[in-house]
């Protein structure tokens, strides 16, 4: 198993993980950031600055993303650099709601797996938008960004017992569309 | 091959054996109209090279900025220098004349304790502290403002006397009006 694949299965949101993966990708990322050409000296260092107070902030959350997490950071910091460079640096992503920041793209997942893992996760994200409001955000938050009804529940401003209700309701709602094909 | 194979082999190698090579420098060497394609190769090789084991100071530093500690304080204390002495030493090494430690000093001290805003600082301040402190400039590990959220953001200031957080007024009182020091810490990027 590649040093990637172990890391990211040991990940738990322990800080010592979280440590060594800060640290070791460092250096490439502000490398990445500086061949885009996109911005010089200091400005690196903020966009790295935003990339990691992101990641840190969604690991420390309990988020699993579902690729690499070399291949993940890379890809957030794409995102950032965009962002920044549009003007819409830090400030901005660290109003929005988790796992809402402006400029991103669903990861990448193909780049990395044969599997297109990408076009699943669009199928399902059609399905949860199909549930409407509370049921599409709780089950959005849970299968795809990783967080237990405990954290949606908090990040919803619902009791957790409010969320494993609408967590029930939203499974027995999918249930049909899966037996159709998820049509 | 092409020169710009040519260039991301070089920089391959190099990341191999932990030169900590700077993708600037190298896009600077390929011509105008190549460099974006440069910067792909250069991509590729980050995204296919097994990240490097970090050096000890970079972890260092890393776990002082989750634990919401200044990360360059901790790495200035883990190697038992003092302020004053890292201070004299950045402005040497930024060419600047002896009038100009003071300013210096406040400077660095917001630098140090995340209180700078690292877009506006000049390159040559980032090349001037990696040196002063040993390390590599890119596994150098500032902090602006924005980064105190990544631990406990008191924690930033727990260390610092009462009335030693730098503002406006430390650098008015100082003599001398606004300079080179200035520029270098707040002119912006380049």
């Amino acid at each position: 198993m590649c040093k990637e694949a172990q890391t990211l299965r040991r990940l738990s949101g322990d800080d010592s993980d979280l440590d060594t993966i800060v640290a070791s990708y460092w250096d490439p990322v502000l490398q990445w950031i500086r061949s885009t050409g996109k911005v010089r000296g200091g400005e690196a260092d903020e966009v790295r600055q935003d990339v990691f107070l992101r990641v840190t902030r969604e690991i420390r959350a309990g988020k699993r993303y579902p690729l690499p997490i070399g291949a993940a950071i890379f890809q957030i910091t794409n995102w950032t650099i965009r962002g920044y460079v549009a003007g819409a640096a830090g400030r901005r992503e660290r109003e929005q709601p988790f796992g809402e920041h402006p400029g991103d793209e669903p990861f990448d997942v193909g780049a990395e797996h044969e599997v297109d893992q990408v076009g699943e996760d669009e199928v399902v994200q059609e399905m949860f938008a199909r549930l409407g409001d509370r049921e599409g955000t709780l089950m959005t938050m849970h299968y795809l960004q990783g967080l237990d009804l405990a954290e949606v529940a908090d990040a919803m401003g619902i009791t957790a017992n409010n969320a494993h209700q609408i967590h029930h309701r939203a499974k027995k709602r999918i249930q049909p569309w899966l037996a159709e094909g998820g049509t | 091959m092409s020169d710009n194979h040519a260039l991301a082999e070089e920089f391959r190698q190099a990341c191999a054996a932990g030169e900590h090579p700077d993708a600037a420098a190298f896009l600077a060497r390929a011509p105008e109209d190549q460099r974006e394609g440069l910067g792909r190769l250069l991509r590729e090789v980050l995204a296919d090279e097994p990240p490097p084991d970090p050096a000890p100071a970079t972890l260092l530093m890393v776990q002082a900025m989750l634990r919401g500690e200044p990360p360059l304080l901790e790495l200035r204390t883990s190697k038992g220098m003092t302020r004053d002495r890292v201070v004299s030493d950045l402005r040497e090494e930024l060419g600047l004349e002896a009038a100009d430690e003071q300013r210096v000093a406040v400077y660095y001290h917001e630098l140090e304790t995340g209180q700078l805003p690292l877009a506006g600082i000049r390159d040559r301040v980032f090349e001037a502290v990696a040196k002063v402190m040993g390390v590599a400039r890119s596994s150098l590990l500032l902090q602006g403002p924005e980064a105190r959220g990544t631990g406990t953001p008191q924690a930033v200031y727990a260390r610092a006397e009462p009335g030693t957080e730098v503002n406006v007024d430390a650098l008015a009182a100082l003599p001398g009006g606004p300079g080179a020091v200035d520029d270098l810490f707040t002119g912006g990027p380049g």
